[in-house]
């Protein structure tokens, strides 16, 4: 069994498991993480950001790196970003052959943004499951993400830059960007309707039998709306892929934990990316900062998702509103899918937890924000320009994508806000360093909050589910293994698992120490009725099978031999009788008894911690009697070595 | 009421109690006579009673034992009454028939016996009588009823303190048996506590313990006991015991080394030197809580000892452990066994709390205590290699009971001698630990009240406002963001936390603050919140910034409103807020601004009319409110017109200049002007309410007010008032209907200062409910009517 990791990002992870001569890929997250080296893609012409100056290095610099390179780089605010069309990094696909790949298992909607990469143009064949929130959530954020980079296009590509001895003579952190050579332009929408054709959908805890070698179940995880951890299961051997998962009570269904139980590998990933930061108090925190830019007549602007905790900061922060006397302000939510997941949102109650489902059958909408958008309190827009102008108020609390602040209506908004102190954008998607985020757009006036909810699991969590999940082997990242960055010393900040956790990271592949040992066969009925067990202890009882093994779609069958005139007459002619078979263990004692019988002298026996020795110096023989082995050194003669066999053959049962 | 027919019936009270087979089913009855009979009566009815214990006495075998108890208990507050032991018949009879073996019987013969010993003839008969004391001792060693232990130990410790009283007194009342008893007793102390010291594992014996609390207190029996072994096993027993047991040794330890400490001999600095010796005395991580909290109360309680410097490190071994210090005159070994028992996370903060307790202000320990504070707030990154003591102070985060506790401490240290440096230290500790959104309430609020409290300090200090004017932008930003927590409890403690930097308008930095500031339009926005306190909270900004002339154009400003608005907002709420705290914060509000700002004419007739309106409130306190701000207008209107004005002061008026005095004419004046802001309507409802406290209230008023015009309220000046306020409406005052209405509801006020018997009414609201307590007669019907009613099946237990 081996396991390639394809991602650098353990967030958004991407793994290819081989396991039975199936190749499974777990998982394929997009790692947006890299456009922040690009500028803003402007909403609106004419803006600050379009008007920022071309990268100078100075006169050596320059003309060593080309006056074309130069011109790709834009400098803003101390640093240097590319001036092109955005780009991502994908999984490190060249490790597999992708024509290879038999199915595709995807957790959850935040890591499958890389499937078009995956399934398209590459002679992909094979099956993607996931759960329906899962596709129709993914589709959303597929949608978003091309329509944010279609709706303002760059004019060119910017590739110059990548260029290996460029790269290293550039300031950072351009210069520490990951494989810039490899990233990709993002896929089309056709491109997104051809990938997510593939999709066969499967519910929780519904068994899906892959060429008869195993069965693929997706549970609950907890996370996010649809989301789901993988238990892949052979007739003898559990791997259990744990993704995004989140033992909070949030508003998807509850994490399952029992079928993740006694697993001879489990597989970790997508662990918090922000374990300094609990996700309670930051929304106690995020509610807290929008409240009072609130009531000292600011904006807030919230960079998000369209899907996922958005939801849950709606409802959190409309009810604090509600208490603080701030009901009049409204909320704006921009994107381009905000219609339909805010649709789509209420008609997945069965995917909720229990008190938002239980909501559905009052009727009542399982989200608040239904309510909130028929008050009139919460409305949304697919952009700046589908109306917003017309129903605009300030004081405000502005919902835009995207959290990079490189794409979409939040690039807008810092920019128009961005000169008060009054305003405040607040943070809350972990996935992106909100520092960096603000690089092109410094200097800023307006407040910053940076409150991170990042319901997966932390360490803390991890370690507890890990202890009862008990499983034989573990599997982590490797930056999982080691305190963060910023608290070096936090050692609780780790994995800990007695034995050291197998590792992974971008372009390892690991052996996984499982070996195949056993495989299930069928007896056929016609074969079955032959058999007549004999009892050798109480309740276990044995018998002679003779049959012949036929394998068909990877399941064996035993069935009766078809009888071959021919040989069985020759057997007949032989003359020859049934096979007798030995078993059990010969005691010790009697055994040295008969020896004694047989005329062997000079006996000697000796315990060990495994068995017994018996030495017959006189024959110059060992008899070393183990409890599922027997060896005989026997340098004597013969007649020693007959007597030897036939004493040790008393001792032992017959059938 | 009648006595004789008390008395009567009394008698037969006591007839049918010598007659009855069950017990009565209202047990609480027997007691309320017990009472009645002790506080009330005279000679009559204790001659009754004594008939009675007689009576019982001859017939004790037959009684029922509830009567036996009440027999005994009624005959204890007898000798107690009488100073004679005329029943002792009862009690020889009882002690030869072993009846106080009976738990019930036995622990109201213990309490009775106890009774007699309070005098001096009924303490030298039971002294004399030895059977009594042994009956006592024995029921000690019996593991019966708690009850019965402490009747007995009451006897027993009655008897002992006589024998010291004796001492005192005469030599000749001493006798053999005292010190026999003395005797005893310490030497079944001695015995016991060896075999507690020798067995640990065992916990201690019912015997031990009950001799223990005598020993506590007994002056007599501590003198037999203080020697050094009984010391010593005290402290071993007090170290290895679960708590009850080793509270009471240390109790009993302590007041030993008092008498030790008394005589002046050197046991007390032996002792002290086995204390402080921890290899001998078994000290463990389990018991180090023990020994710490018993070496602060040594310390506190003797603070000349020799080795007070010793003791007092050992009093602050937690803190030295917890800052990384290493005291030096203690041991390795108790260091060690300390910092084991740290790890321990409970004892980790028993530790501390047990110290920041002992700590006296005076002690200086702010420092310390502020560091310790700030460990409770930060996670502290511990170097690898230091792991236990990175285990310790991990133990100490967010521990918010150690928190309140030390923050509590800090706030009771504050003084002006603290060093300017300390104050802004402690500023910037405290501000830290109550500036998280999330932090709880209650530490919050301490929070707040020790950061303005080192601000009153810090602003009185020289070059202290500077810092002042430094810090206080920074508390306000930080109450800013609790007005809009997401707990109420933290709004509503930081409108409150404003409320108190507003009632500090007089430190001149923080009046400068608060007006260039926005705080206060952030706080009064709190009148919107969902939460009723957190309303009432902001509604009470009006009184405090009312109460601040200072402050109030700023807060106007600030609010861009004018004064007006602000009293309609609260006659807003009166009306119309659902919730009974922001309406009766409304009232006081409203009765804050009338008191202390002068506020327009239209605008008082405005809150006259809403405050007559909340007289029909639903809600007893804003009814009660609202009659406290009726009481300020009649103080205001109504000057005092008694008698005891002397007549030179009644010759001049207010102004000064002089007039003739016509006290029925001011006084029609200022009642028709009374009268006419809806006083009259407000009193009247008020004595027509259905809650006896308004009721209460608005009687005081008329009680006040009566005071204050006199008593010579007759028809003839009743007449001229209304007359007098017929002439006035058709002037300058208002409708006819209302002036009629004013006029009828003066004259109805009018007639009840004049009819109504204020002082009886307000006797009956003030006076007791319990109908027995009034009417004692009816307790002893009720319990005859026993007799008659009594079916087992008909009673309801209500309990």
């Amino acid at each position: 069994m081996k396991l390639t990791c394809l991602s650098s990002n353990p967030s958004k992870p991407c793994f290819v498991l081989y396991f039975k001569g199936v190749s499974l890929m777990l998982d394929c997250g997009l790692d947006i993480g890299q456009i922040q080296h690009f500028l803003p893609l402007t909403v609106i012409p004419g803006c600050q950001i379009s008007k920022v100056r071309t990268w100078n290095p100075g006169v050596d610099r320059k003309s060593k790196l080309g006056e074309d390179v130069c011109q790709e780089l834009k400098e803003c605010g101390g640093r240097v970003f590319v001036d092109g069309t955005p780009q991502f990094l994908t999984p490190e696909v060249n490790m597999v052959d992708l024509s290879q790949i038999d199915a595709i298992l995807i957790s959850n909607y935040s890591c499958m943004l890389a499937l078009p990469y995956i399934t398209e143009y590459t002679g992909f064949r094979g099956v993607v499951y996931c759960t329906e929130p899962t596709l129709q959530i993914g589709r959303q954020y597929m949608e978003e993400l091309l329509t944010y980079v279609e709706r303002n296009p760059r004019a060119h590509i910017a590739t110059r830059w990548k260029q290996q001895e460029i790269l290293k003579n550039l300031p950072p952190p351009l210069k520490e960007a990951v494989k810039p050579s490899v990233w990709k332009q993002c896929y089309t929408l056709q491109d997104v309707e051809s990938s997510l054709s593939r999709v066969q959908i499967v519910g929780f805890n519904q068994k899906t039998d892959i060429f008869g070698l195993m069965m693929v179940m997706p549970s609950s995880s907890g996370y996010s709306l649809g989301s789901c951890n993988w238990v892949i299961q052979s007739a003898h051997e559990k791997v259990c892929y744990v993704s995004g998962s989140s033992t909070l009570t949030t508003h998807p269904k509850p994490m399952e934990q029992a079928p993740l139980r006694n697993s001879d590998i489990l597989i970790l990933s997508c662990l918090t990316q922000t374990p300094l930061a609990n996700p309670d108090p930051m929304i106690g925190e995020f509610c807290v900062n929008a409240a009072v830019t609130i009531k000292n007549g600011g904006n807030v602007l919230v960079p998000c998702y369209p899907s996922g905790v958005t939801y849950d900061l709606f409802e959190c922060l409309s009810g604090h509103m509600d208490q603080c006397g701030l009901a009049h302000v409204p909320l704006y939510f921009l994107s381009p899918v905000s219609d339909s997941t805010l649709a789509y949102s209420n008609i997945f109650a069965e995917w909720l937890s229990q008190s938002k489902q239980s909501k559905v059958y009052l009727p009542e909408p399982p989200f608040p924000h239904a309510e909130l958008v028929s008050l009139g309190r919460l409305k949304n827009f697919k952009s700046v320009h589908d109306g917003l102008g017309t129903d605009f108020k300030t004081p405000c609390v502005m919902f835009a994508g995207h959290p990079s602040l490189r794409l979409g209506d939040a690039v807008h908004f810092i920019e128009l806000w961005g000169k008060s102190a009054s305003n405040t954008v607040i943070f809350t998607e972990p996935d992106f360093p909100y520092l960096e985020a603000l690089g092109p757009f410094q200097p800023l006036a307006m407040r910053v909050c940076y409150c991170p909810i990042d319901t997966s699991l932390s360490f803390a969590q991890a370690n507890k589910l890990i202890k009862d999940l008990r499983p034989l082997h573990l599997v982590v990242a490797e930056t999982y293994t080691s305190p963060p960055l910023l608290a070096p010393q936090r050692t609780d900040l780790t994995i800990s698992w007695e034995p050291a956790p197998l590792t992974y990271k971008r372009g390892e592949i690991l052996s996984l120490p499982i070996k195949r040992q056993y495989e299930n066969v069928h007896i056929h009925p016609e074969l079955a009725e032959t058999l007549e067990p004999i009892e050798v202890k109480p309740g276990t009882a044995v018998s002679m099978v003779t049959g012949s093994l036929e394998v068909r779609d990877n399941n064996y069958v035993l069935k009766p031999i078809q009888k071959d005139p021919v040989a069985g007459d020759k057997r007949k002619l032989d003359g020859s009788k049934s096979k007798s078979y030995l078993f059990g263990s010969p005691n010790i004692q009697s055994f040295v008894d008969d020896l004694d019988k047989a005329g062997v002298s000079c006996i000697k026996v000796e315990e060990t911690g495994n068995g017994t020795i018996i030495h017959l110096p006189n024959d110059d023989t060992l008899i070393q009697l183990e409890s599922d082995s027997t060896h005989i050194i026997c340098e004597g003669d013969e007649s020693i070595r007959v007597r030897l066999r036939d004493t040790l053959l008393k001792c032992l049962q017959r059938l | 009421m009648n006595n004789n027919q008390f008395v009567h019936k009394l008698s037969e009270v006591f007839h049918f109690f010598l007659d009855i087979q069950k017990p009565i089913a209202d047990d609480t009855c027997l007691q309320r006579l017990l009472d009645i009979l002790k506080e009330k009566f005279s000679d009559t009815e204790c001659e009754r009673g004594s008939q009675f214990i007689e009576q019982a006495t001859e017939k004790i075998d037959t009684l029922e034992p509830s009567i036996v108890t009440f027999t005994l208990q009624l005959a204890g507050q007898e000798a107690q009454k009488e100073g004679s032991t005329v029943f002792k018949c009862l009690y020889e009879t009882i002690s030869n028939k072993g009846l106080w073996k009976d738990i019930s019987i036995g622990t109201s013969y213990f309490d009775s016996l106890s009774q007699v010993a309070g005098r001096l003839d009924g303490w030298k008969w039971l002294m004399e009588e030895k059977d009594y004391v042994d009956q006592a001792i024995q029921s000690l060693k019996e593991d019966t009823s708690l009850f019965l232990h402490s009747s007995a130990r009451k006897l027993v410790i009655m008897l002992l303190k006589k024998q010291n009283h004796s001492q005192m007194d005469t030599e000749e009342h001493k006798s053999q048996s005292q010190a026999a008893m003395c005797s005893l007793l310490s030497q079944d102390i001695h015995r016991e506590l060896q075999q507690a010291a020798d067995f640990p594992d065992k916990p201690l014996t019912l015997y031990l313990e009950n001799l223990l609390s005598i020993l506590i207190s007994s002056e007599g029996l501590l003198q037999e006991v203080c020697h050094g072994d009984a010391m010593d096993n005290l402290l071993c027993v007090s170290l290895g015991r679960r708590s009850r047991s080793s509270s009471l040794c240390g109790e009993a330890l302590l007041k030993c080394l008092c008498v030790c400490n008394e005589r002046g001999n050197c046991k007390l600095d032996d002792f002290m030197k086995r204390f402080l010796d921890h290899s001998g005395n078994g000290l463990t991580p389990g018991n180090v809580c023990k020994y710490h909290k018993l070496a602060i109360q040594i310390h506190q309680s003797f603070p000349e000892l020799a080795v007070s410097g010793e003791l007092q490190e050992v009093v602050l071994l937690p803190y030295s452990i917890m800052l990384g210090g290493s005291p030096q005159s203690v041991d390795t070994g108790l260091l060690h066994t300390c910092r084991q028992a740290m790890i321990n996370k409970a004892q980790c903060i028993q530790l501390l709390l047990h110290t920041t307790d002992s700590l006296a202000p005076k002690d200086r320990h702010l420092q310390e205590m502020l560091e310790i504070l700030a460990l409770t707030h930060r996670r502290m990154d511990m170097s690898v290699g230091d792991r236990l003591f990175s285990d310790i102070r991990q133990n100490v985060v967010d521990n918010r009971r150690l928190q309140l506790n030390l923050l509590d401490s800090i706030h009771h240290s504050i003084g002006s001698s603290v060093p300017i440096a300390m104050l802004t230290k402690a500023l910037d500790v405290t501000m830290e630990v109550s500036s998280e959104t999330c932090t709880h309430n209650t530490l919050q609020q301490k929070g707040f009240d020790c950061v303005f409290s080192i601000l009153v300090v810090l602003a009185s200090a020289p070059c202290g406002s500077e810092h002042v004017t430094s810090y206080l932008p920074l508390i306000v930003d930080q109450l800013d963001r609790h007005l809009v927590s997401t707990q109420w409890e933290n709004r509503d403690t930081a409108v409150e936390a404003i409320i108190k930097l507003t009632n500090l308008h007089n430190v001149a930095v923080v009046g400068d603050v608060m007006r260039s500031s926005h705080i206060f339009p952030s706080a009064w926005q709190c009148v919107s919140d969902s939460n009723s306190y957190v309303r009432a909270s902001a509604i009470s900004l009006v009184a405090a910034v009312a109460k601040a002339p200072q402050l109030c154009d700023a807060f106007l400003s600030q609010l861009k409103q004018t004064e007006a608005n602000i009293i309609q907002k609260l006659l807003e709420i009166i009306k119309t807020d659902s919730e009974a705290f922001p309406r009766r914060a409304a009232v006081s509000s409203l009765q804050a601004v009338y008191s202390d700002r002068s506020v327009p004419e239209p605008v008082v007739k405005k809150i006259f009319s809403a405050m007559v309106q909340a007289m029909a409130d639903f809600d007893w306190e804003v009814k009660a409110n609202t009659l406290d701000f009726w009481q300020s207008v009649s103080d205001q209107k109504i000057k005092c017109h008694s008698s005891n004005v002397p007549d030179y002061a009644a010759d001049l008026s207010p102004s000064g200049t002089k007039r003739k005095f016509d006290k029925g004419s001011i006084l029609s004046d200022d009642l028709i002007v009374l009268s006419q802001t809806g006083f009259c309507e407000a009193i009247i409802s008020g004595t027509q309410d259905y809650d006896n406290h308004v009721r209460e209230k608005s009687y005081r008023i008329l009680q006040n007010l009566k005071r204050k015009i006199g008593d010579d309220i007759n028809e003839k000046q009743m007449k001229k008032l209304k007359v007098e306020n017929g002439d006035t409406t058709n002037g300058t005052h208002p409708t006819n209907s209302e002036s009629e209405l004013s006029t009828d509801s003066l004259t109805t006020v009018l007639h009840l200062l004049r009819d109504a018997d204020i002082e009886l009414k307000l006797s009956i609201f003030s006076g007791s409910s319990d109908e027995y307590s009034k009417n004692p007669l009816a307790l002893l019907e009720d319990i005859l009517s026993e007799d008659k009613d009594i079916e087992d099946d008909k009673f309801v237990d209500c309990y």
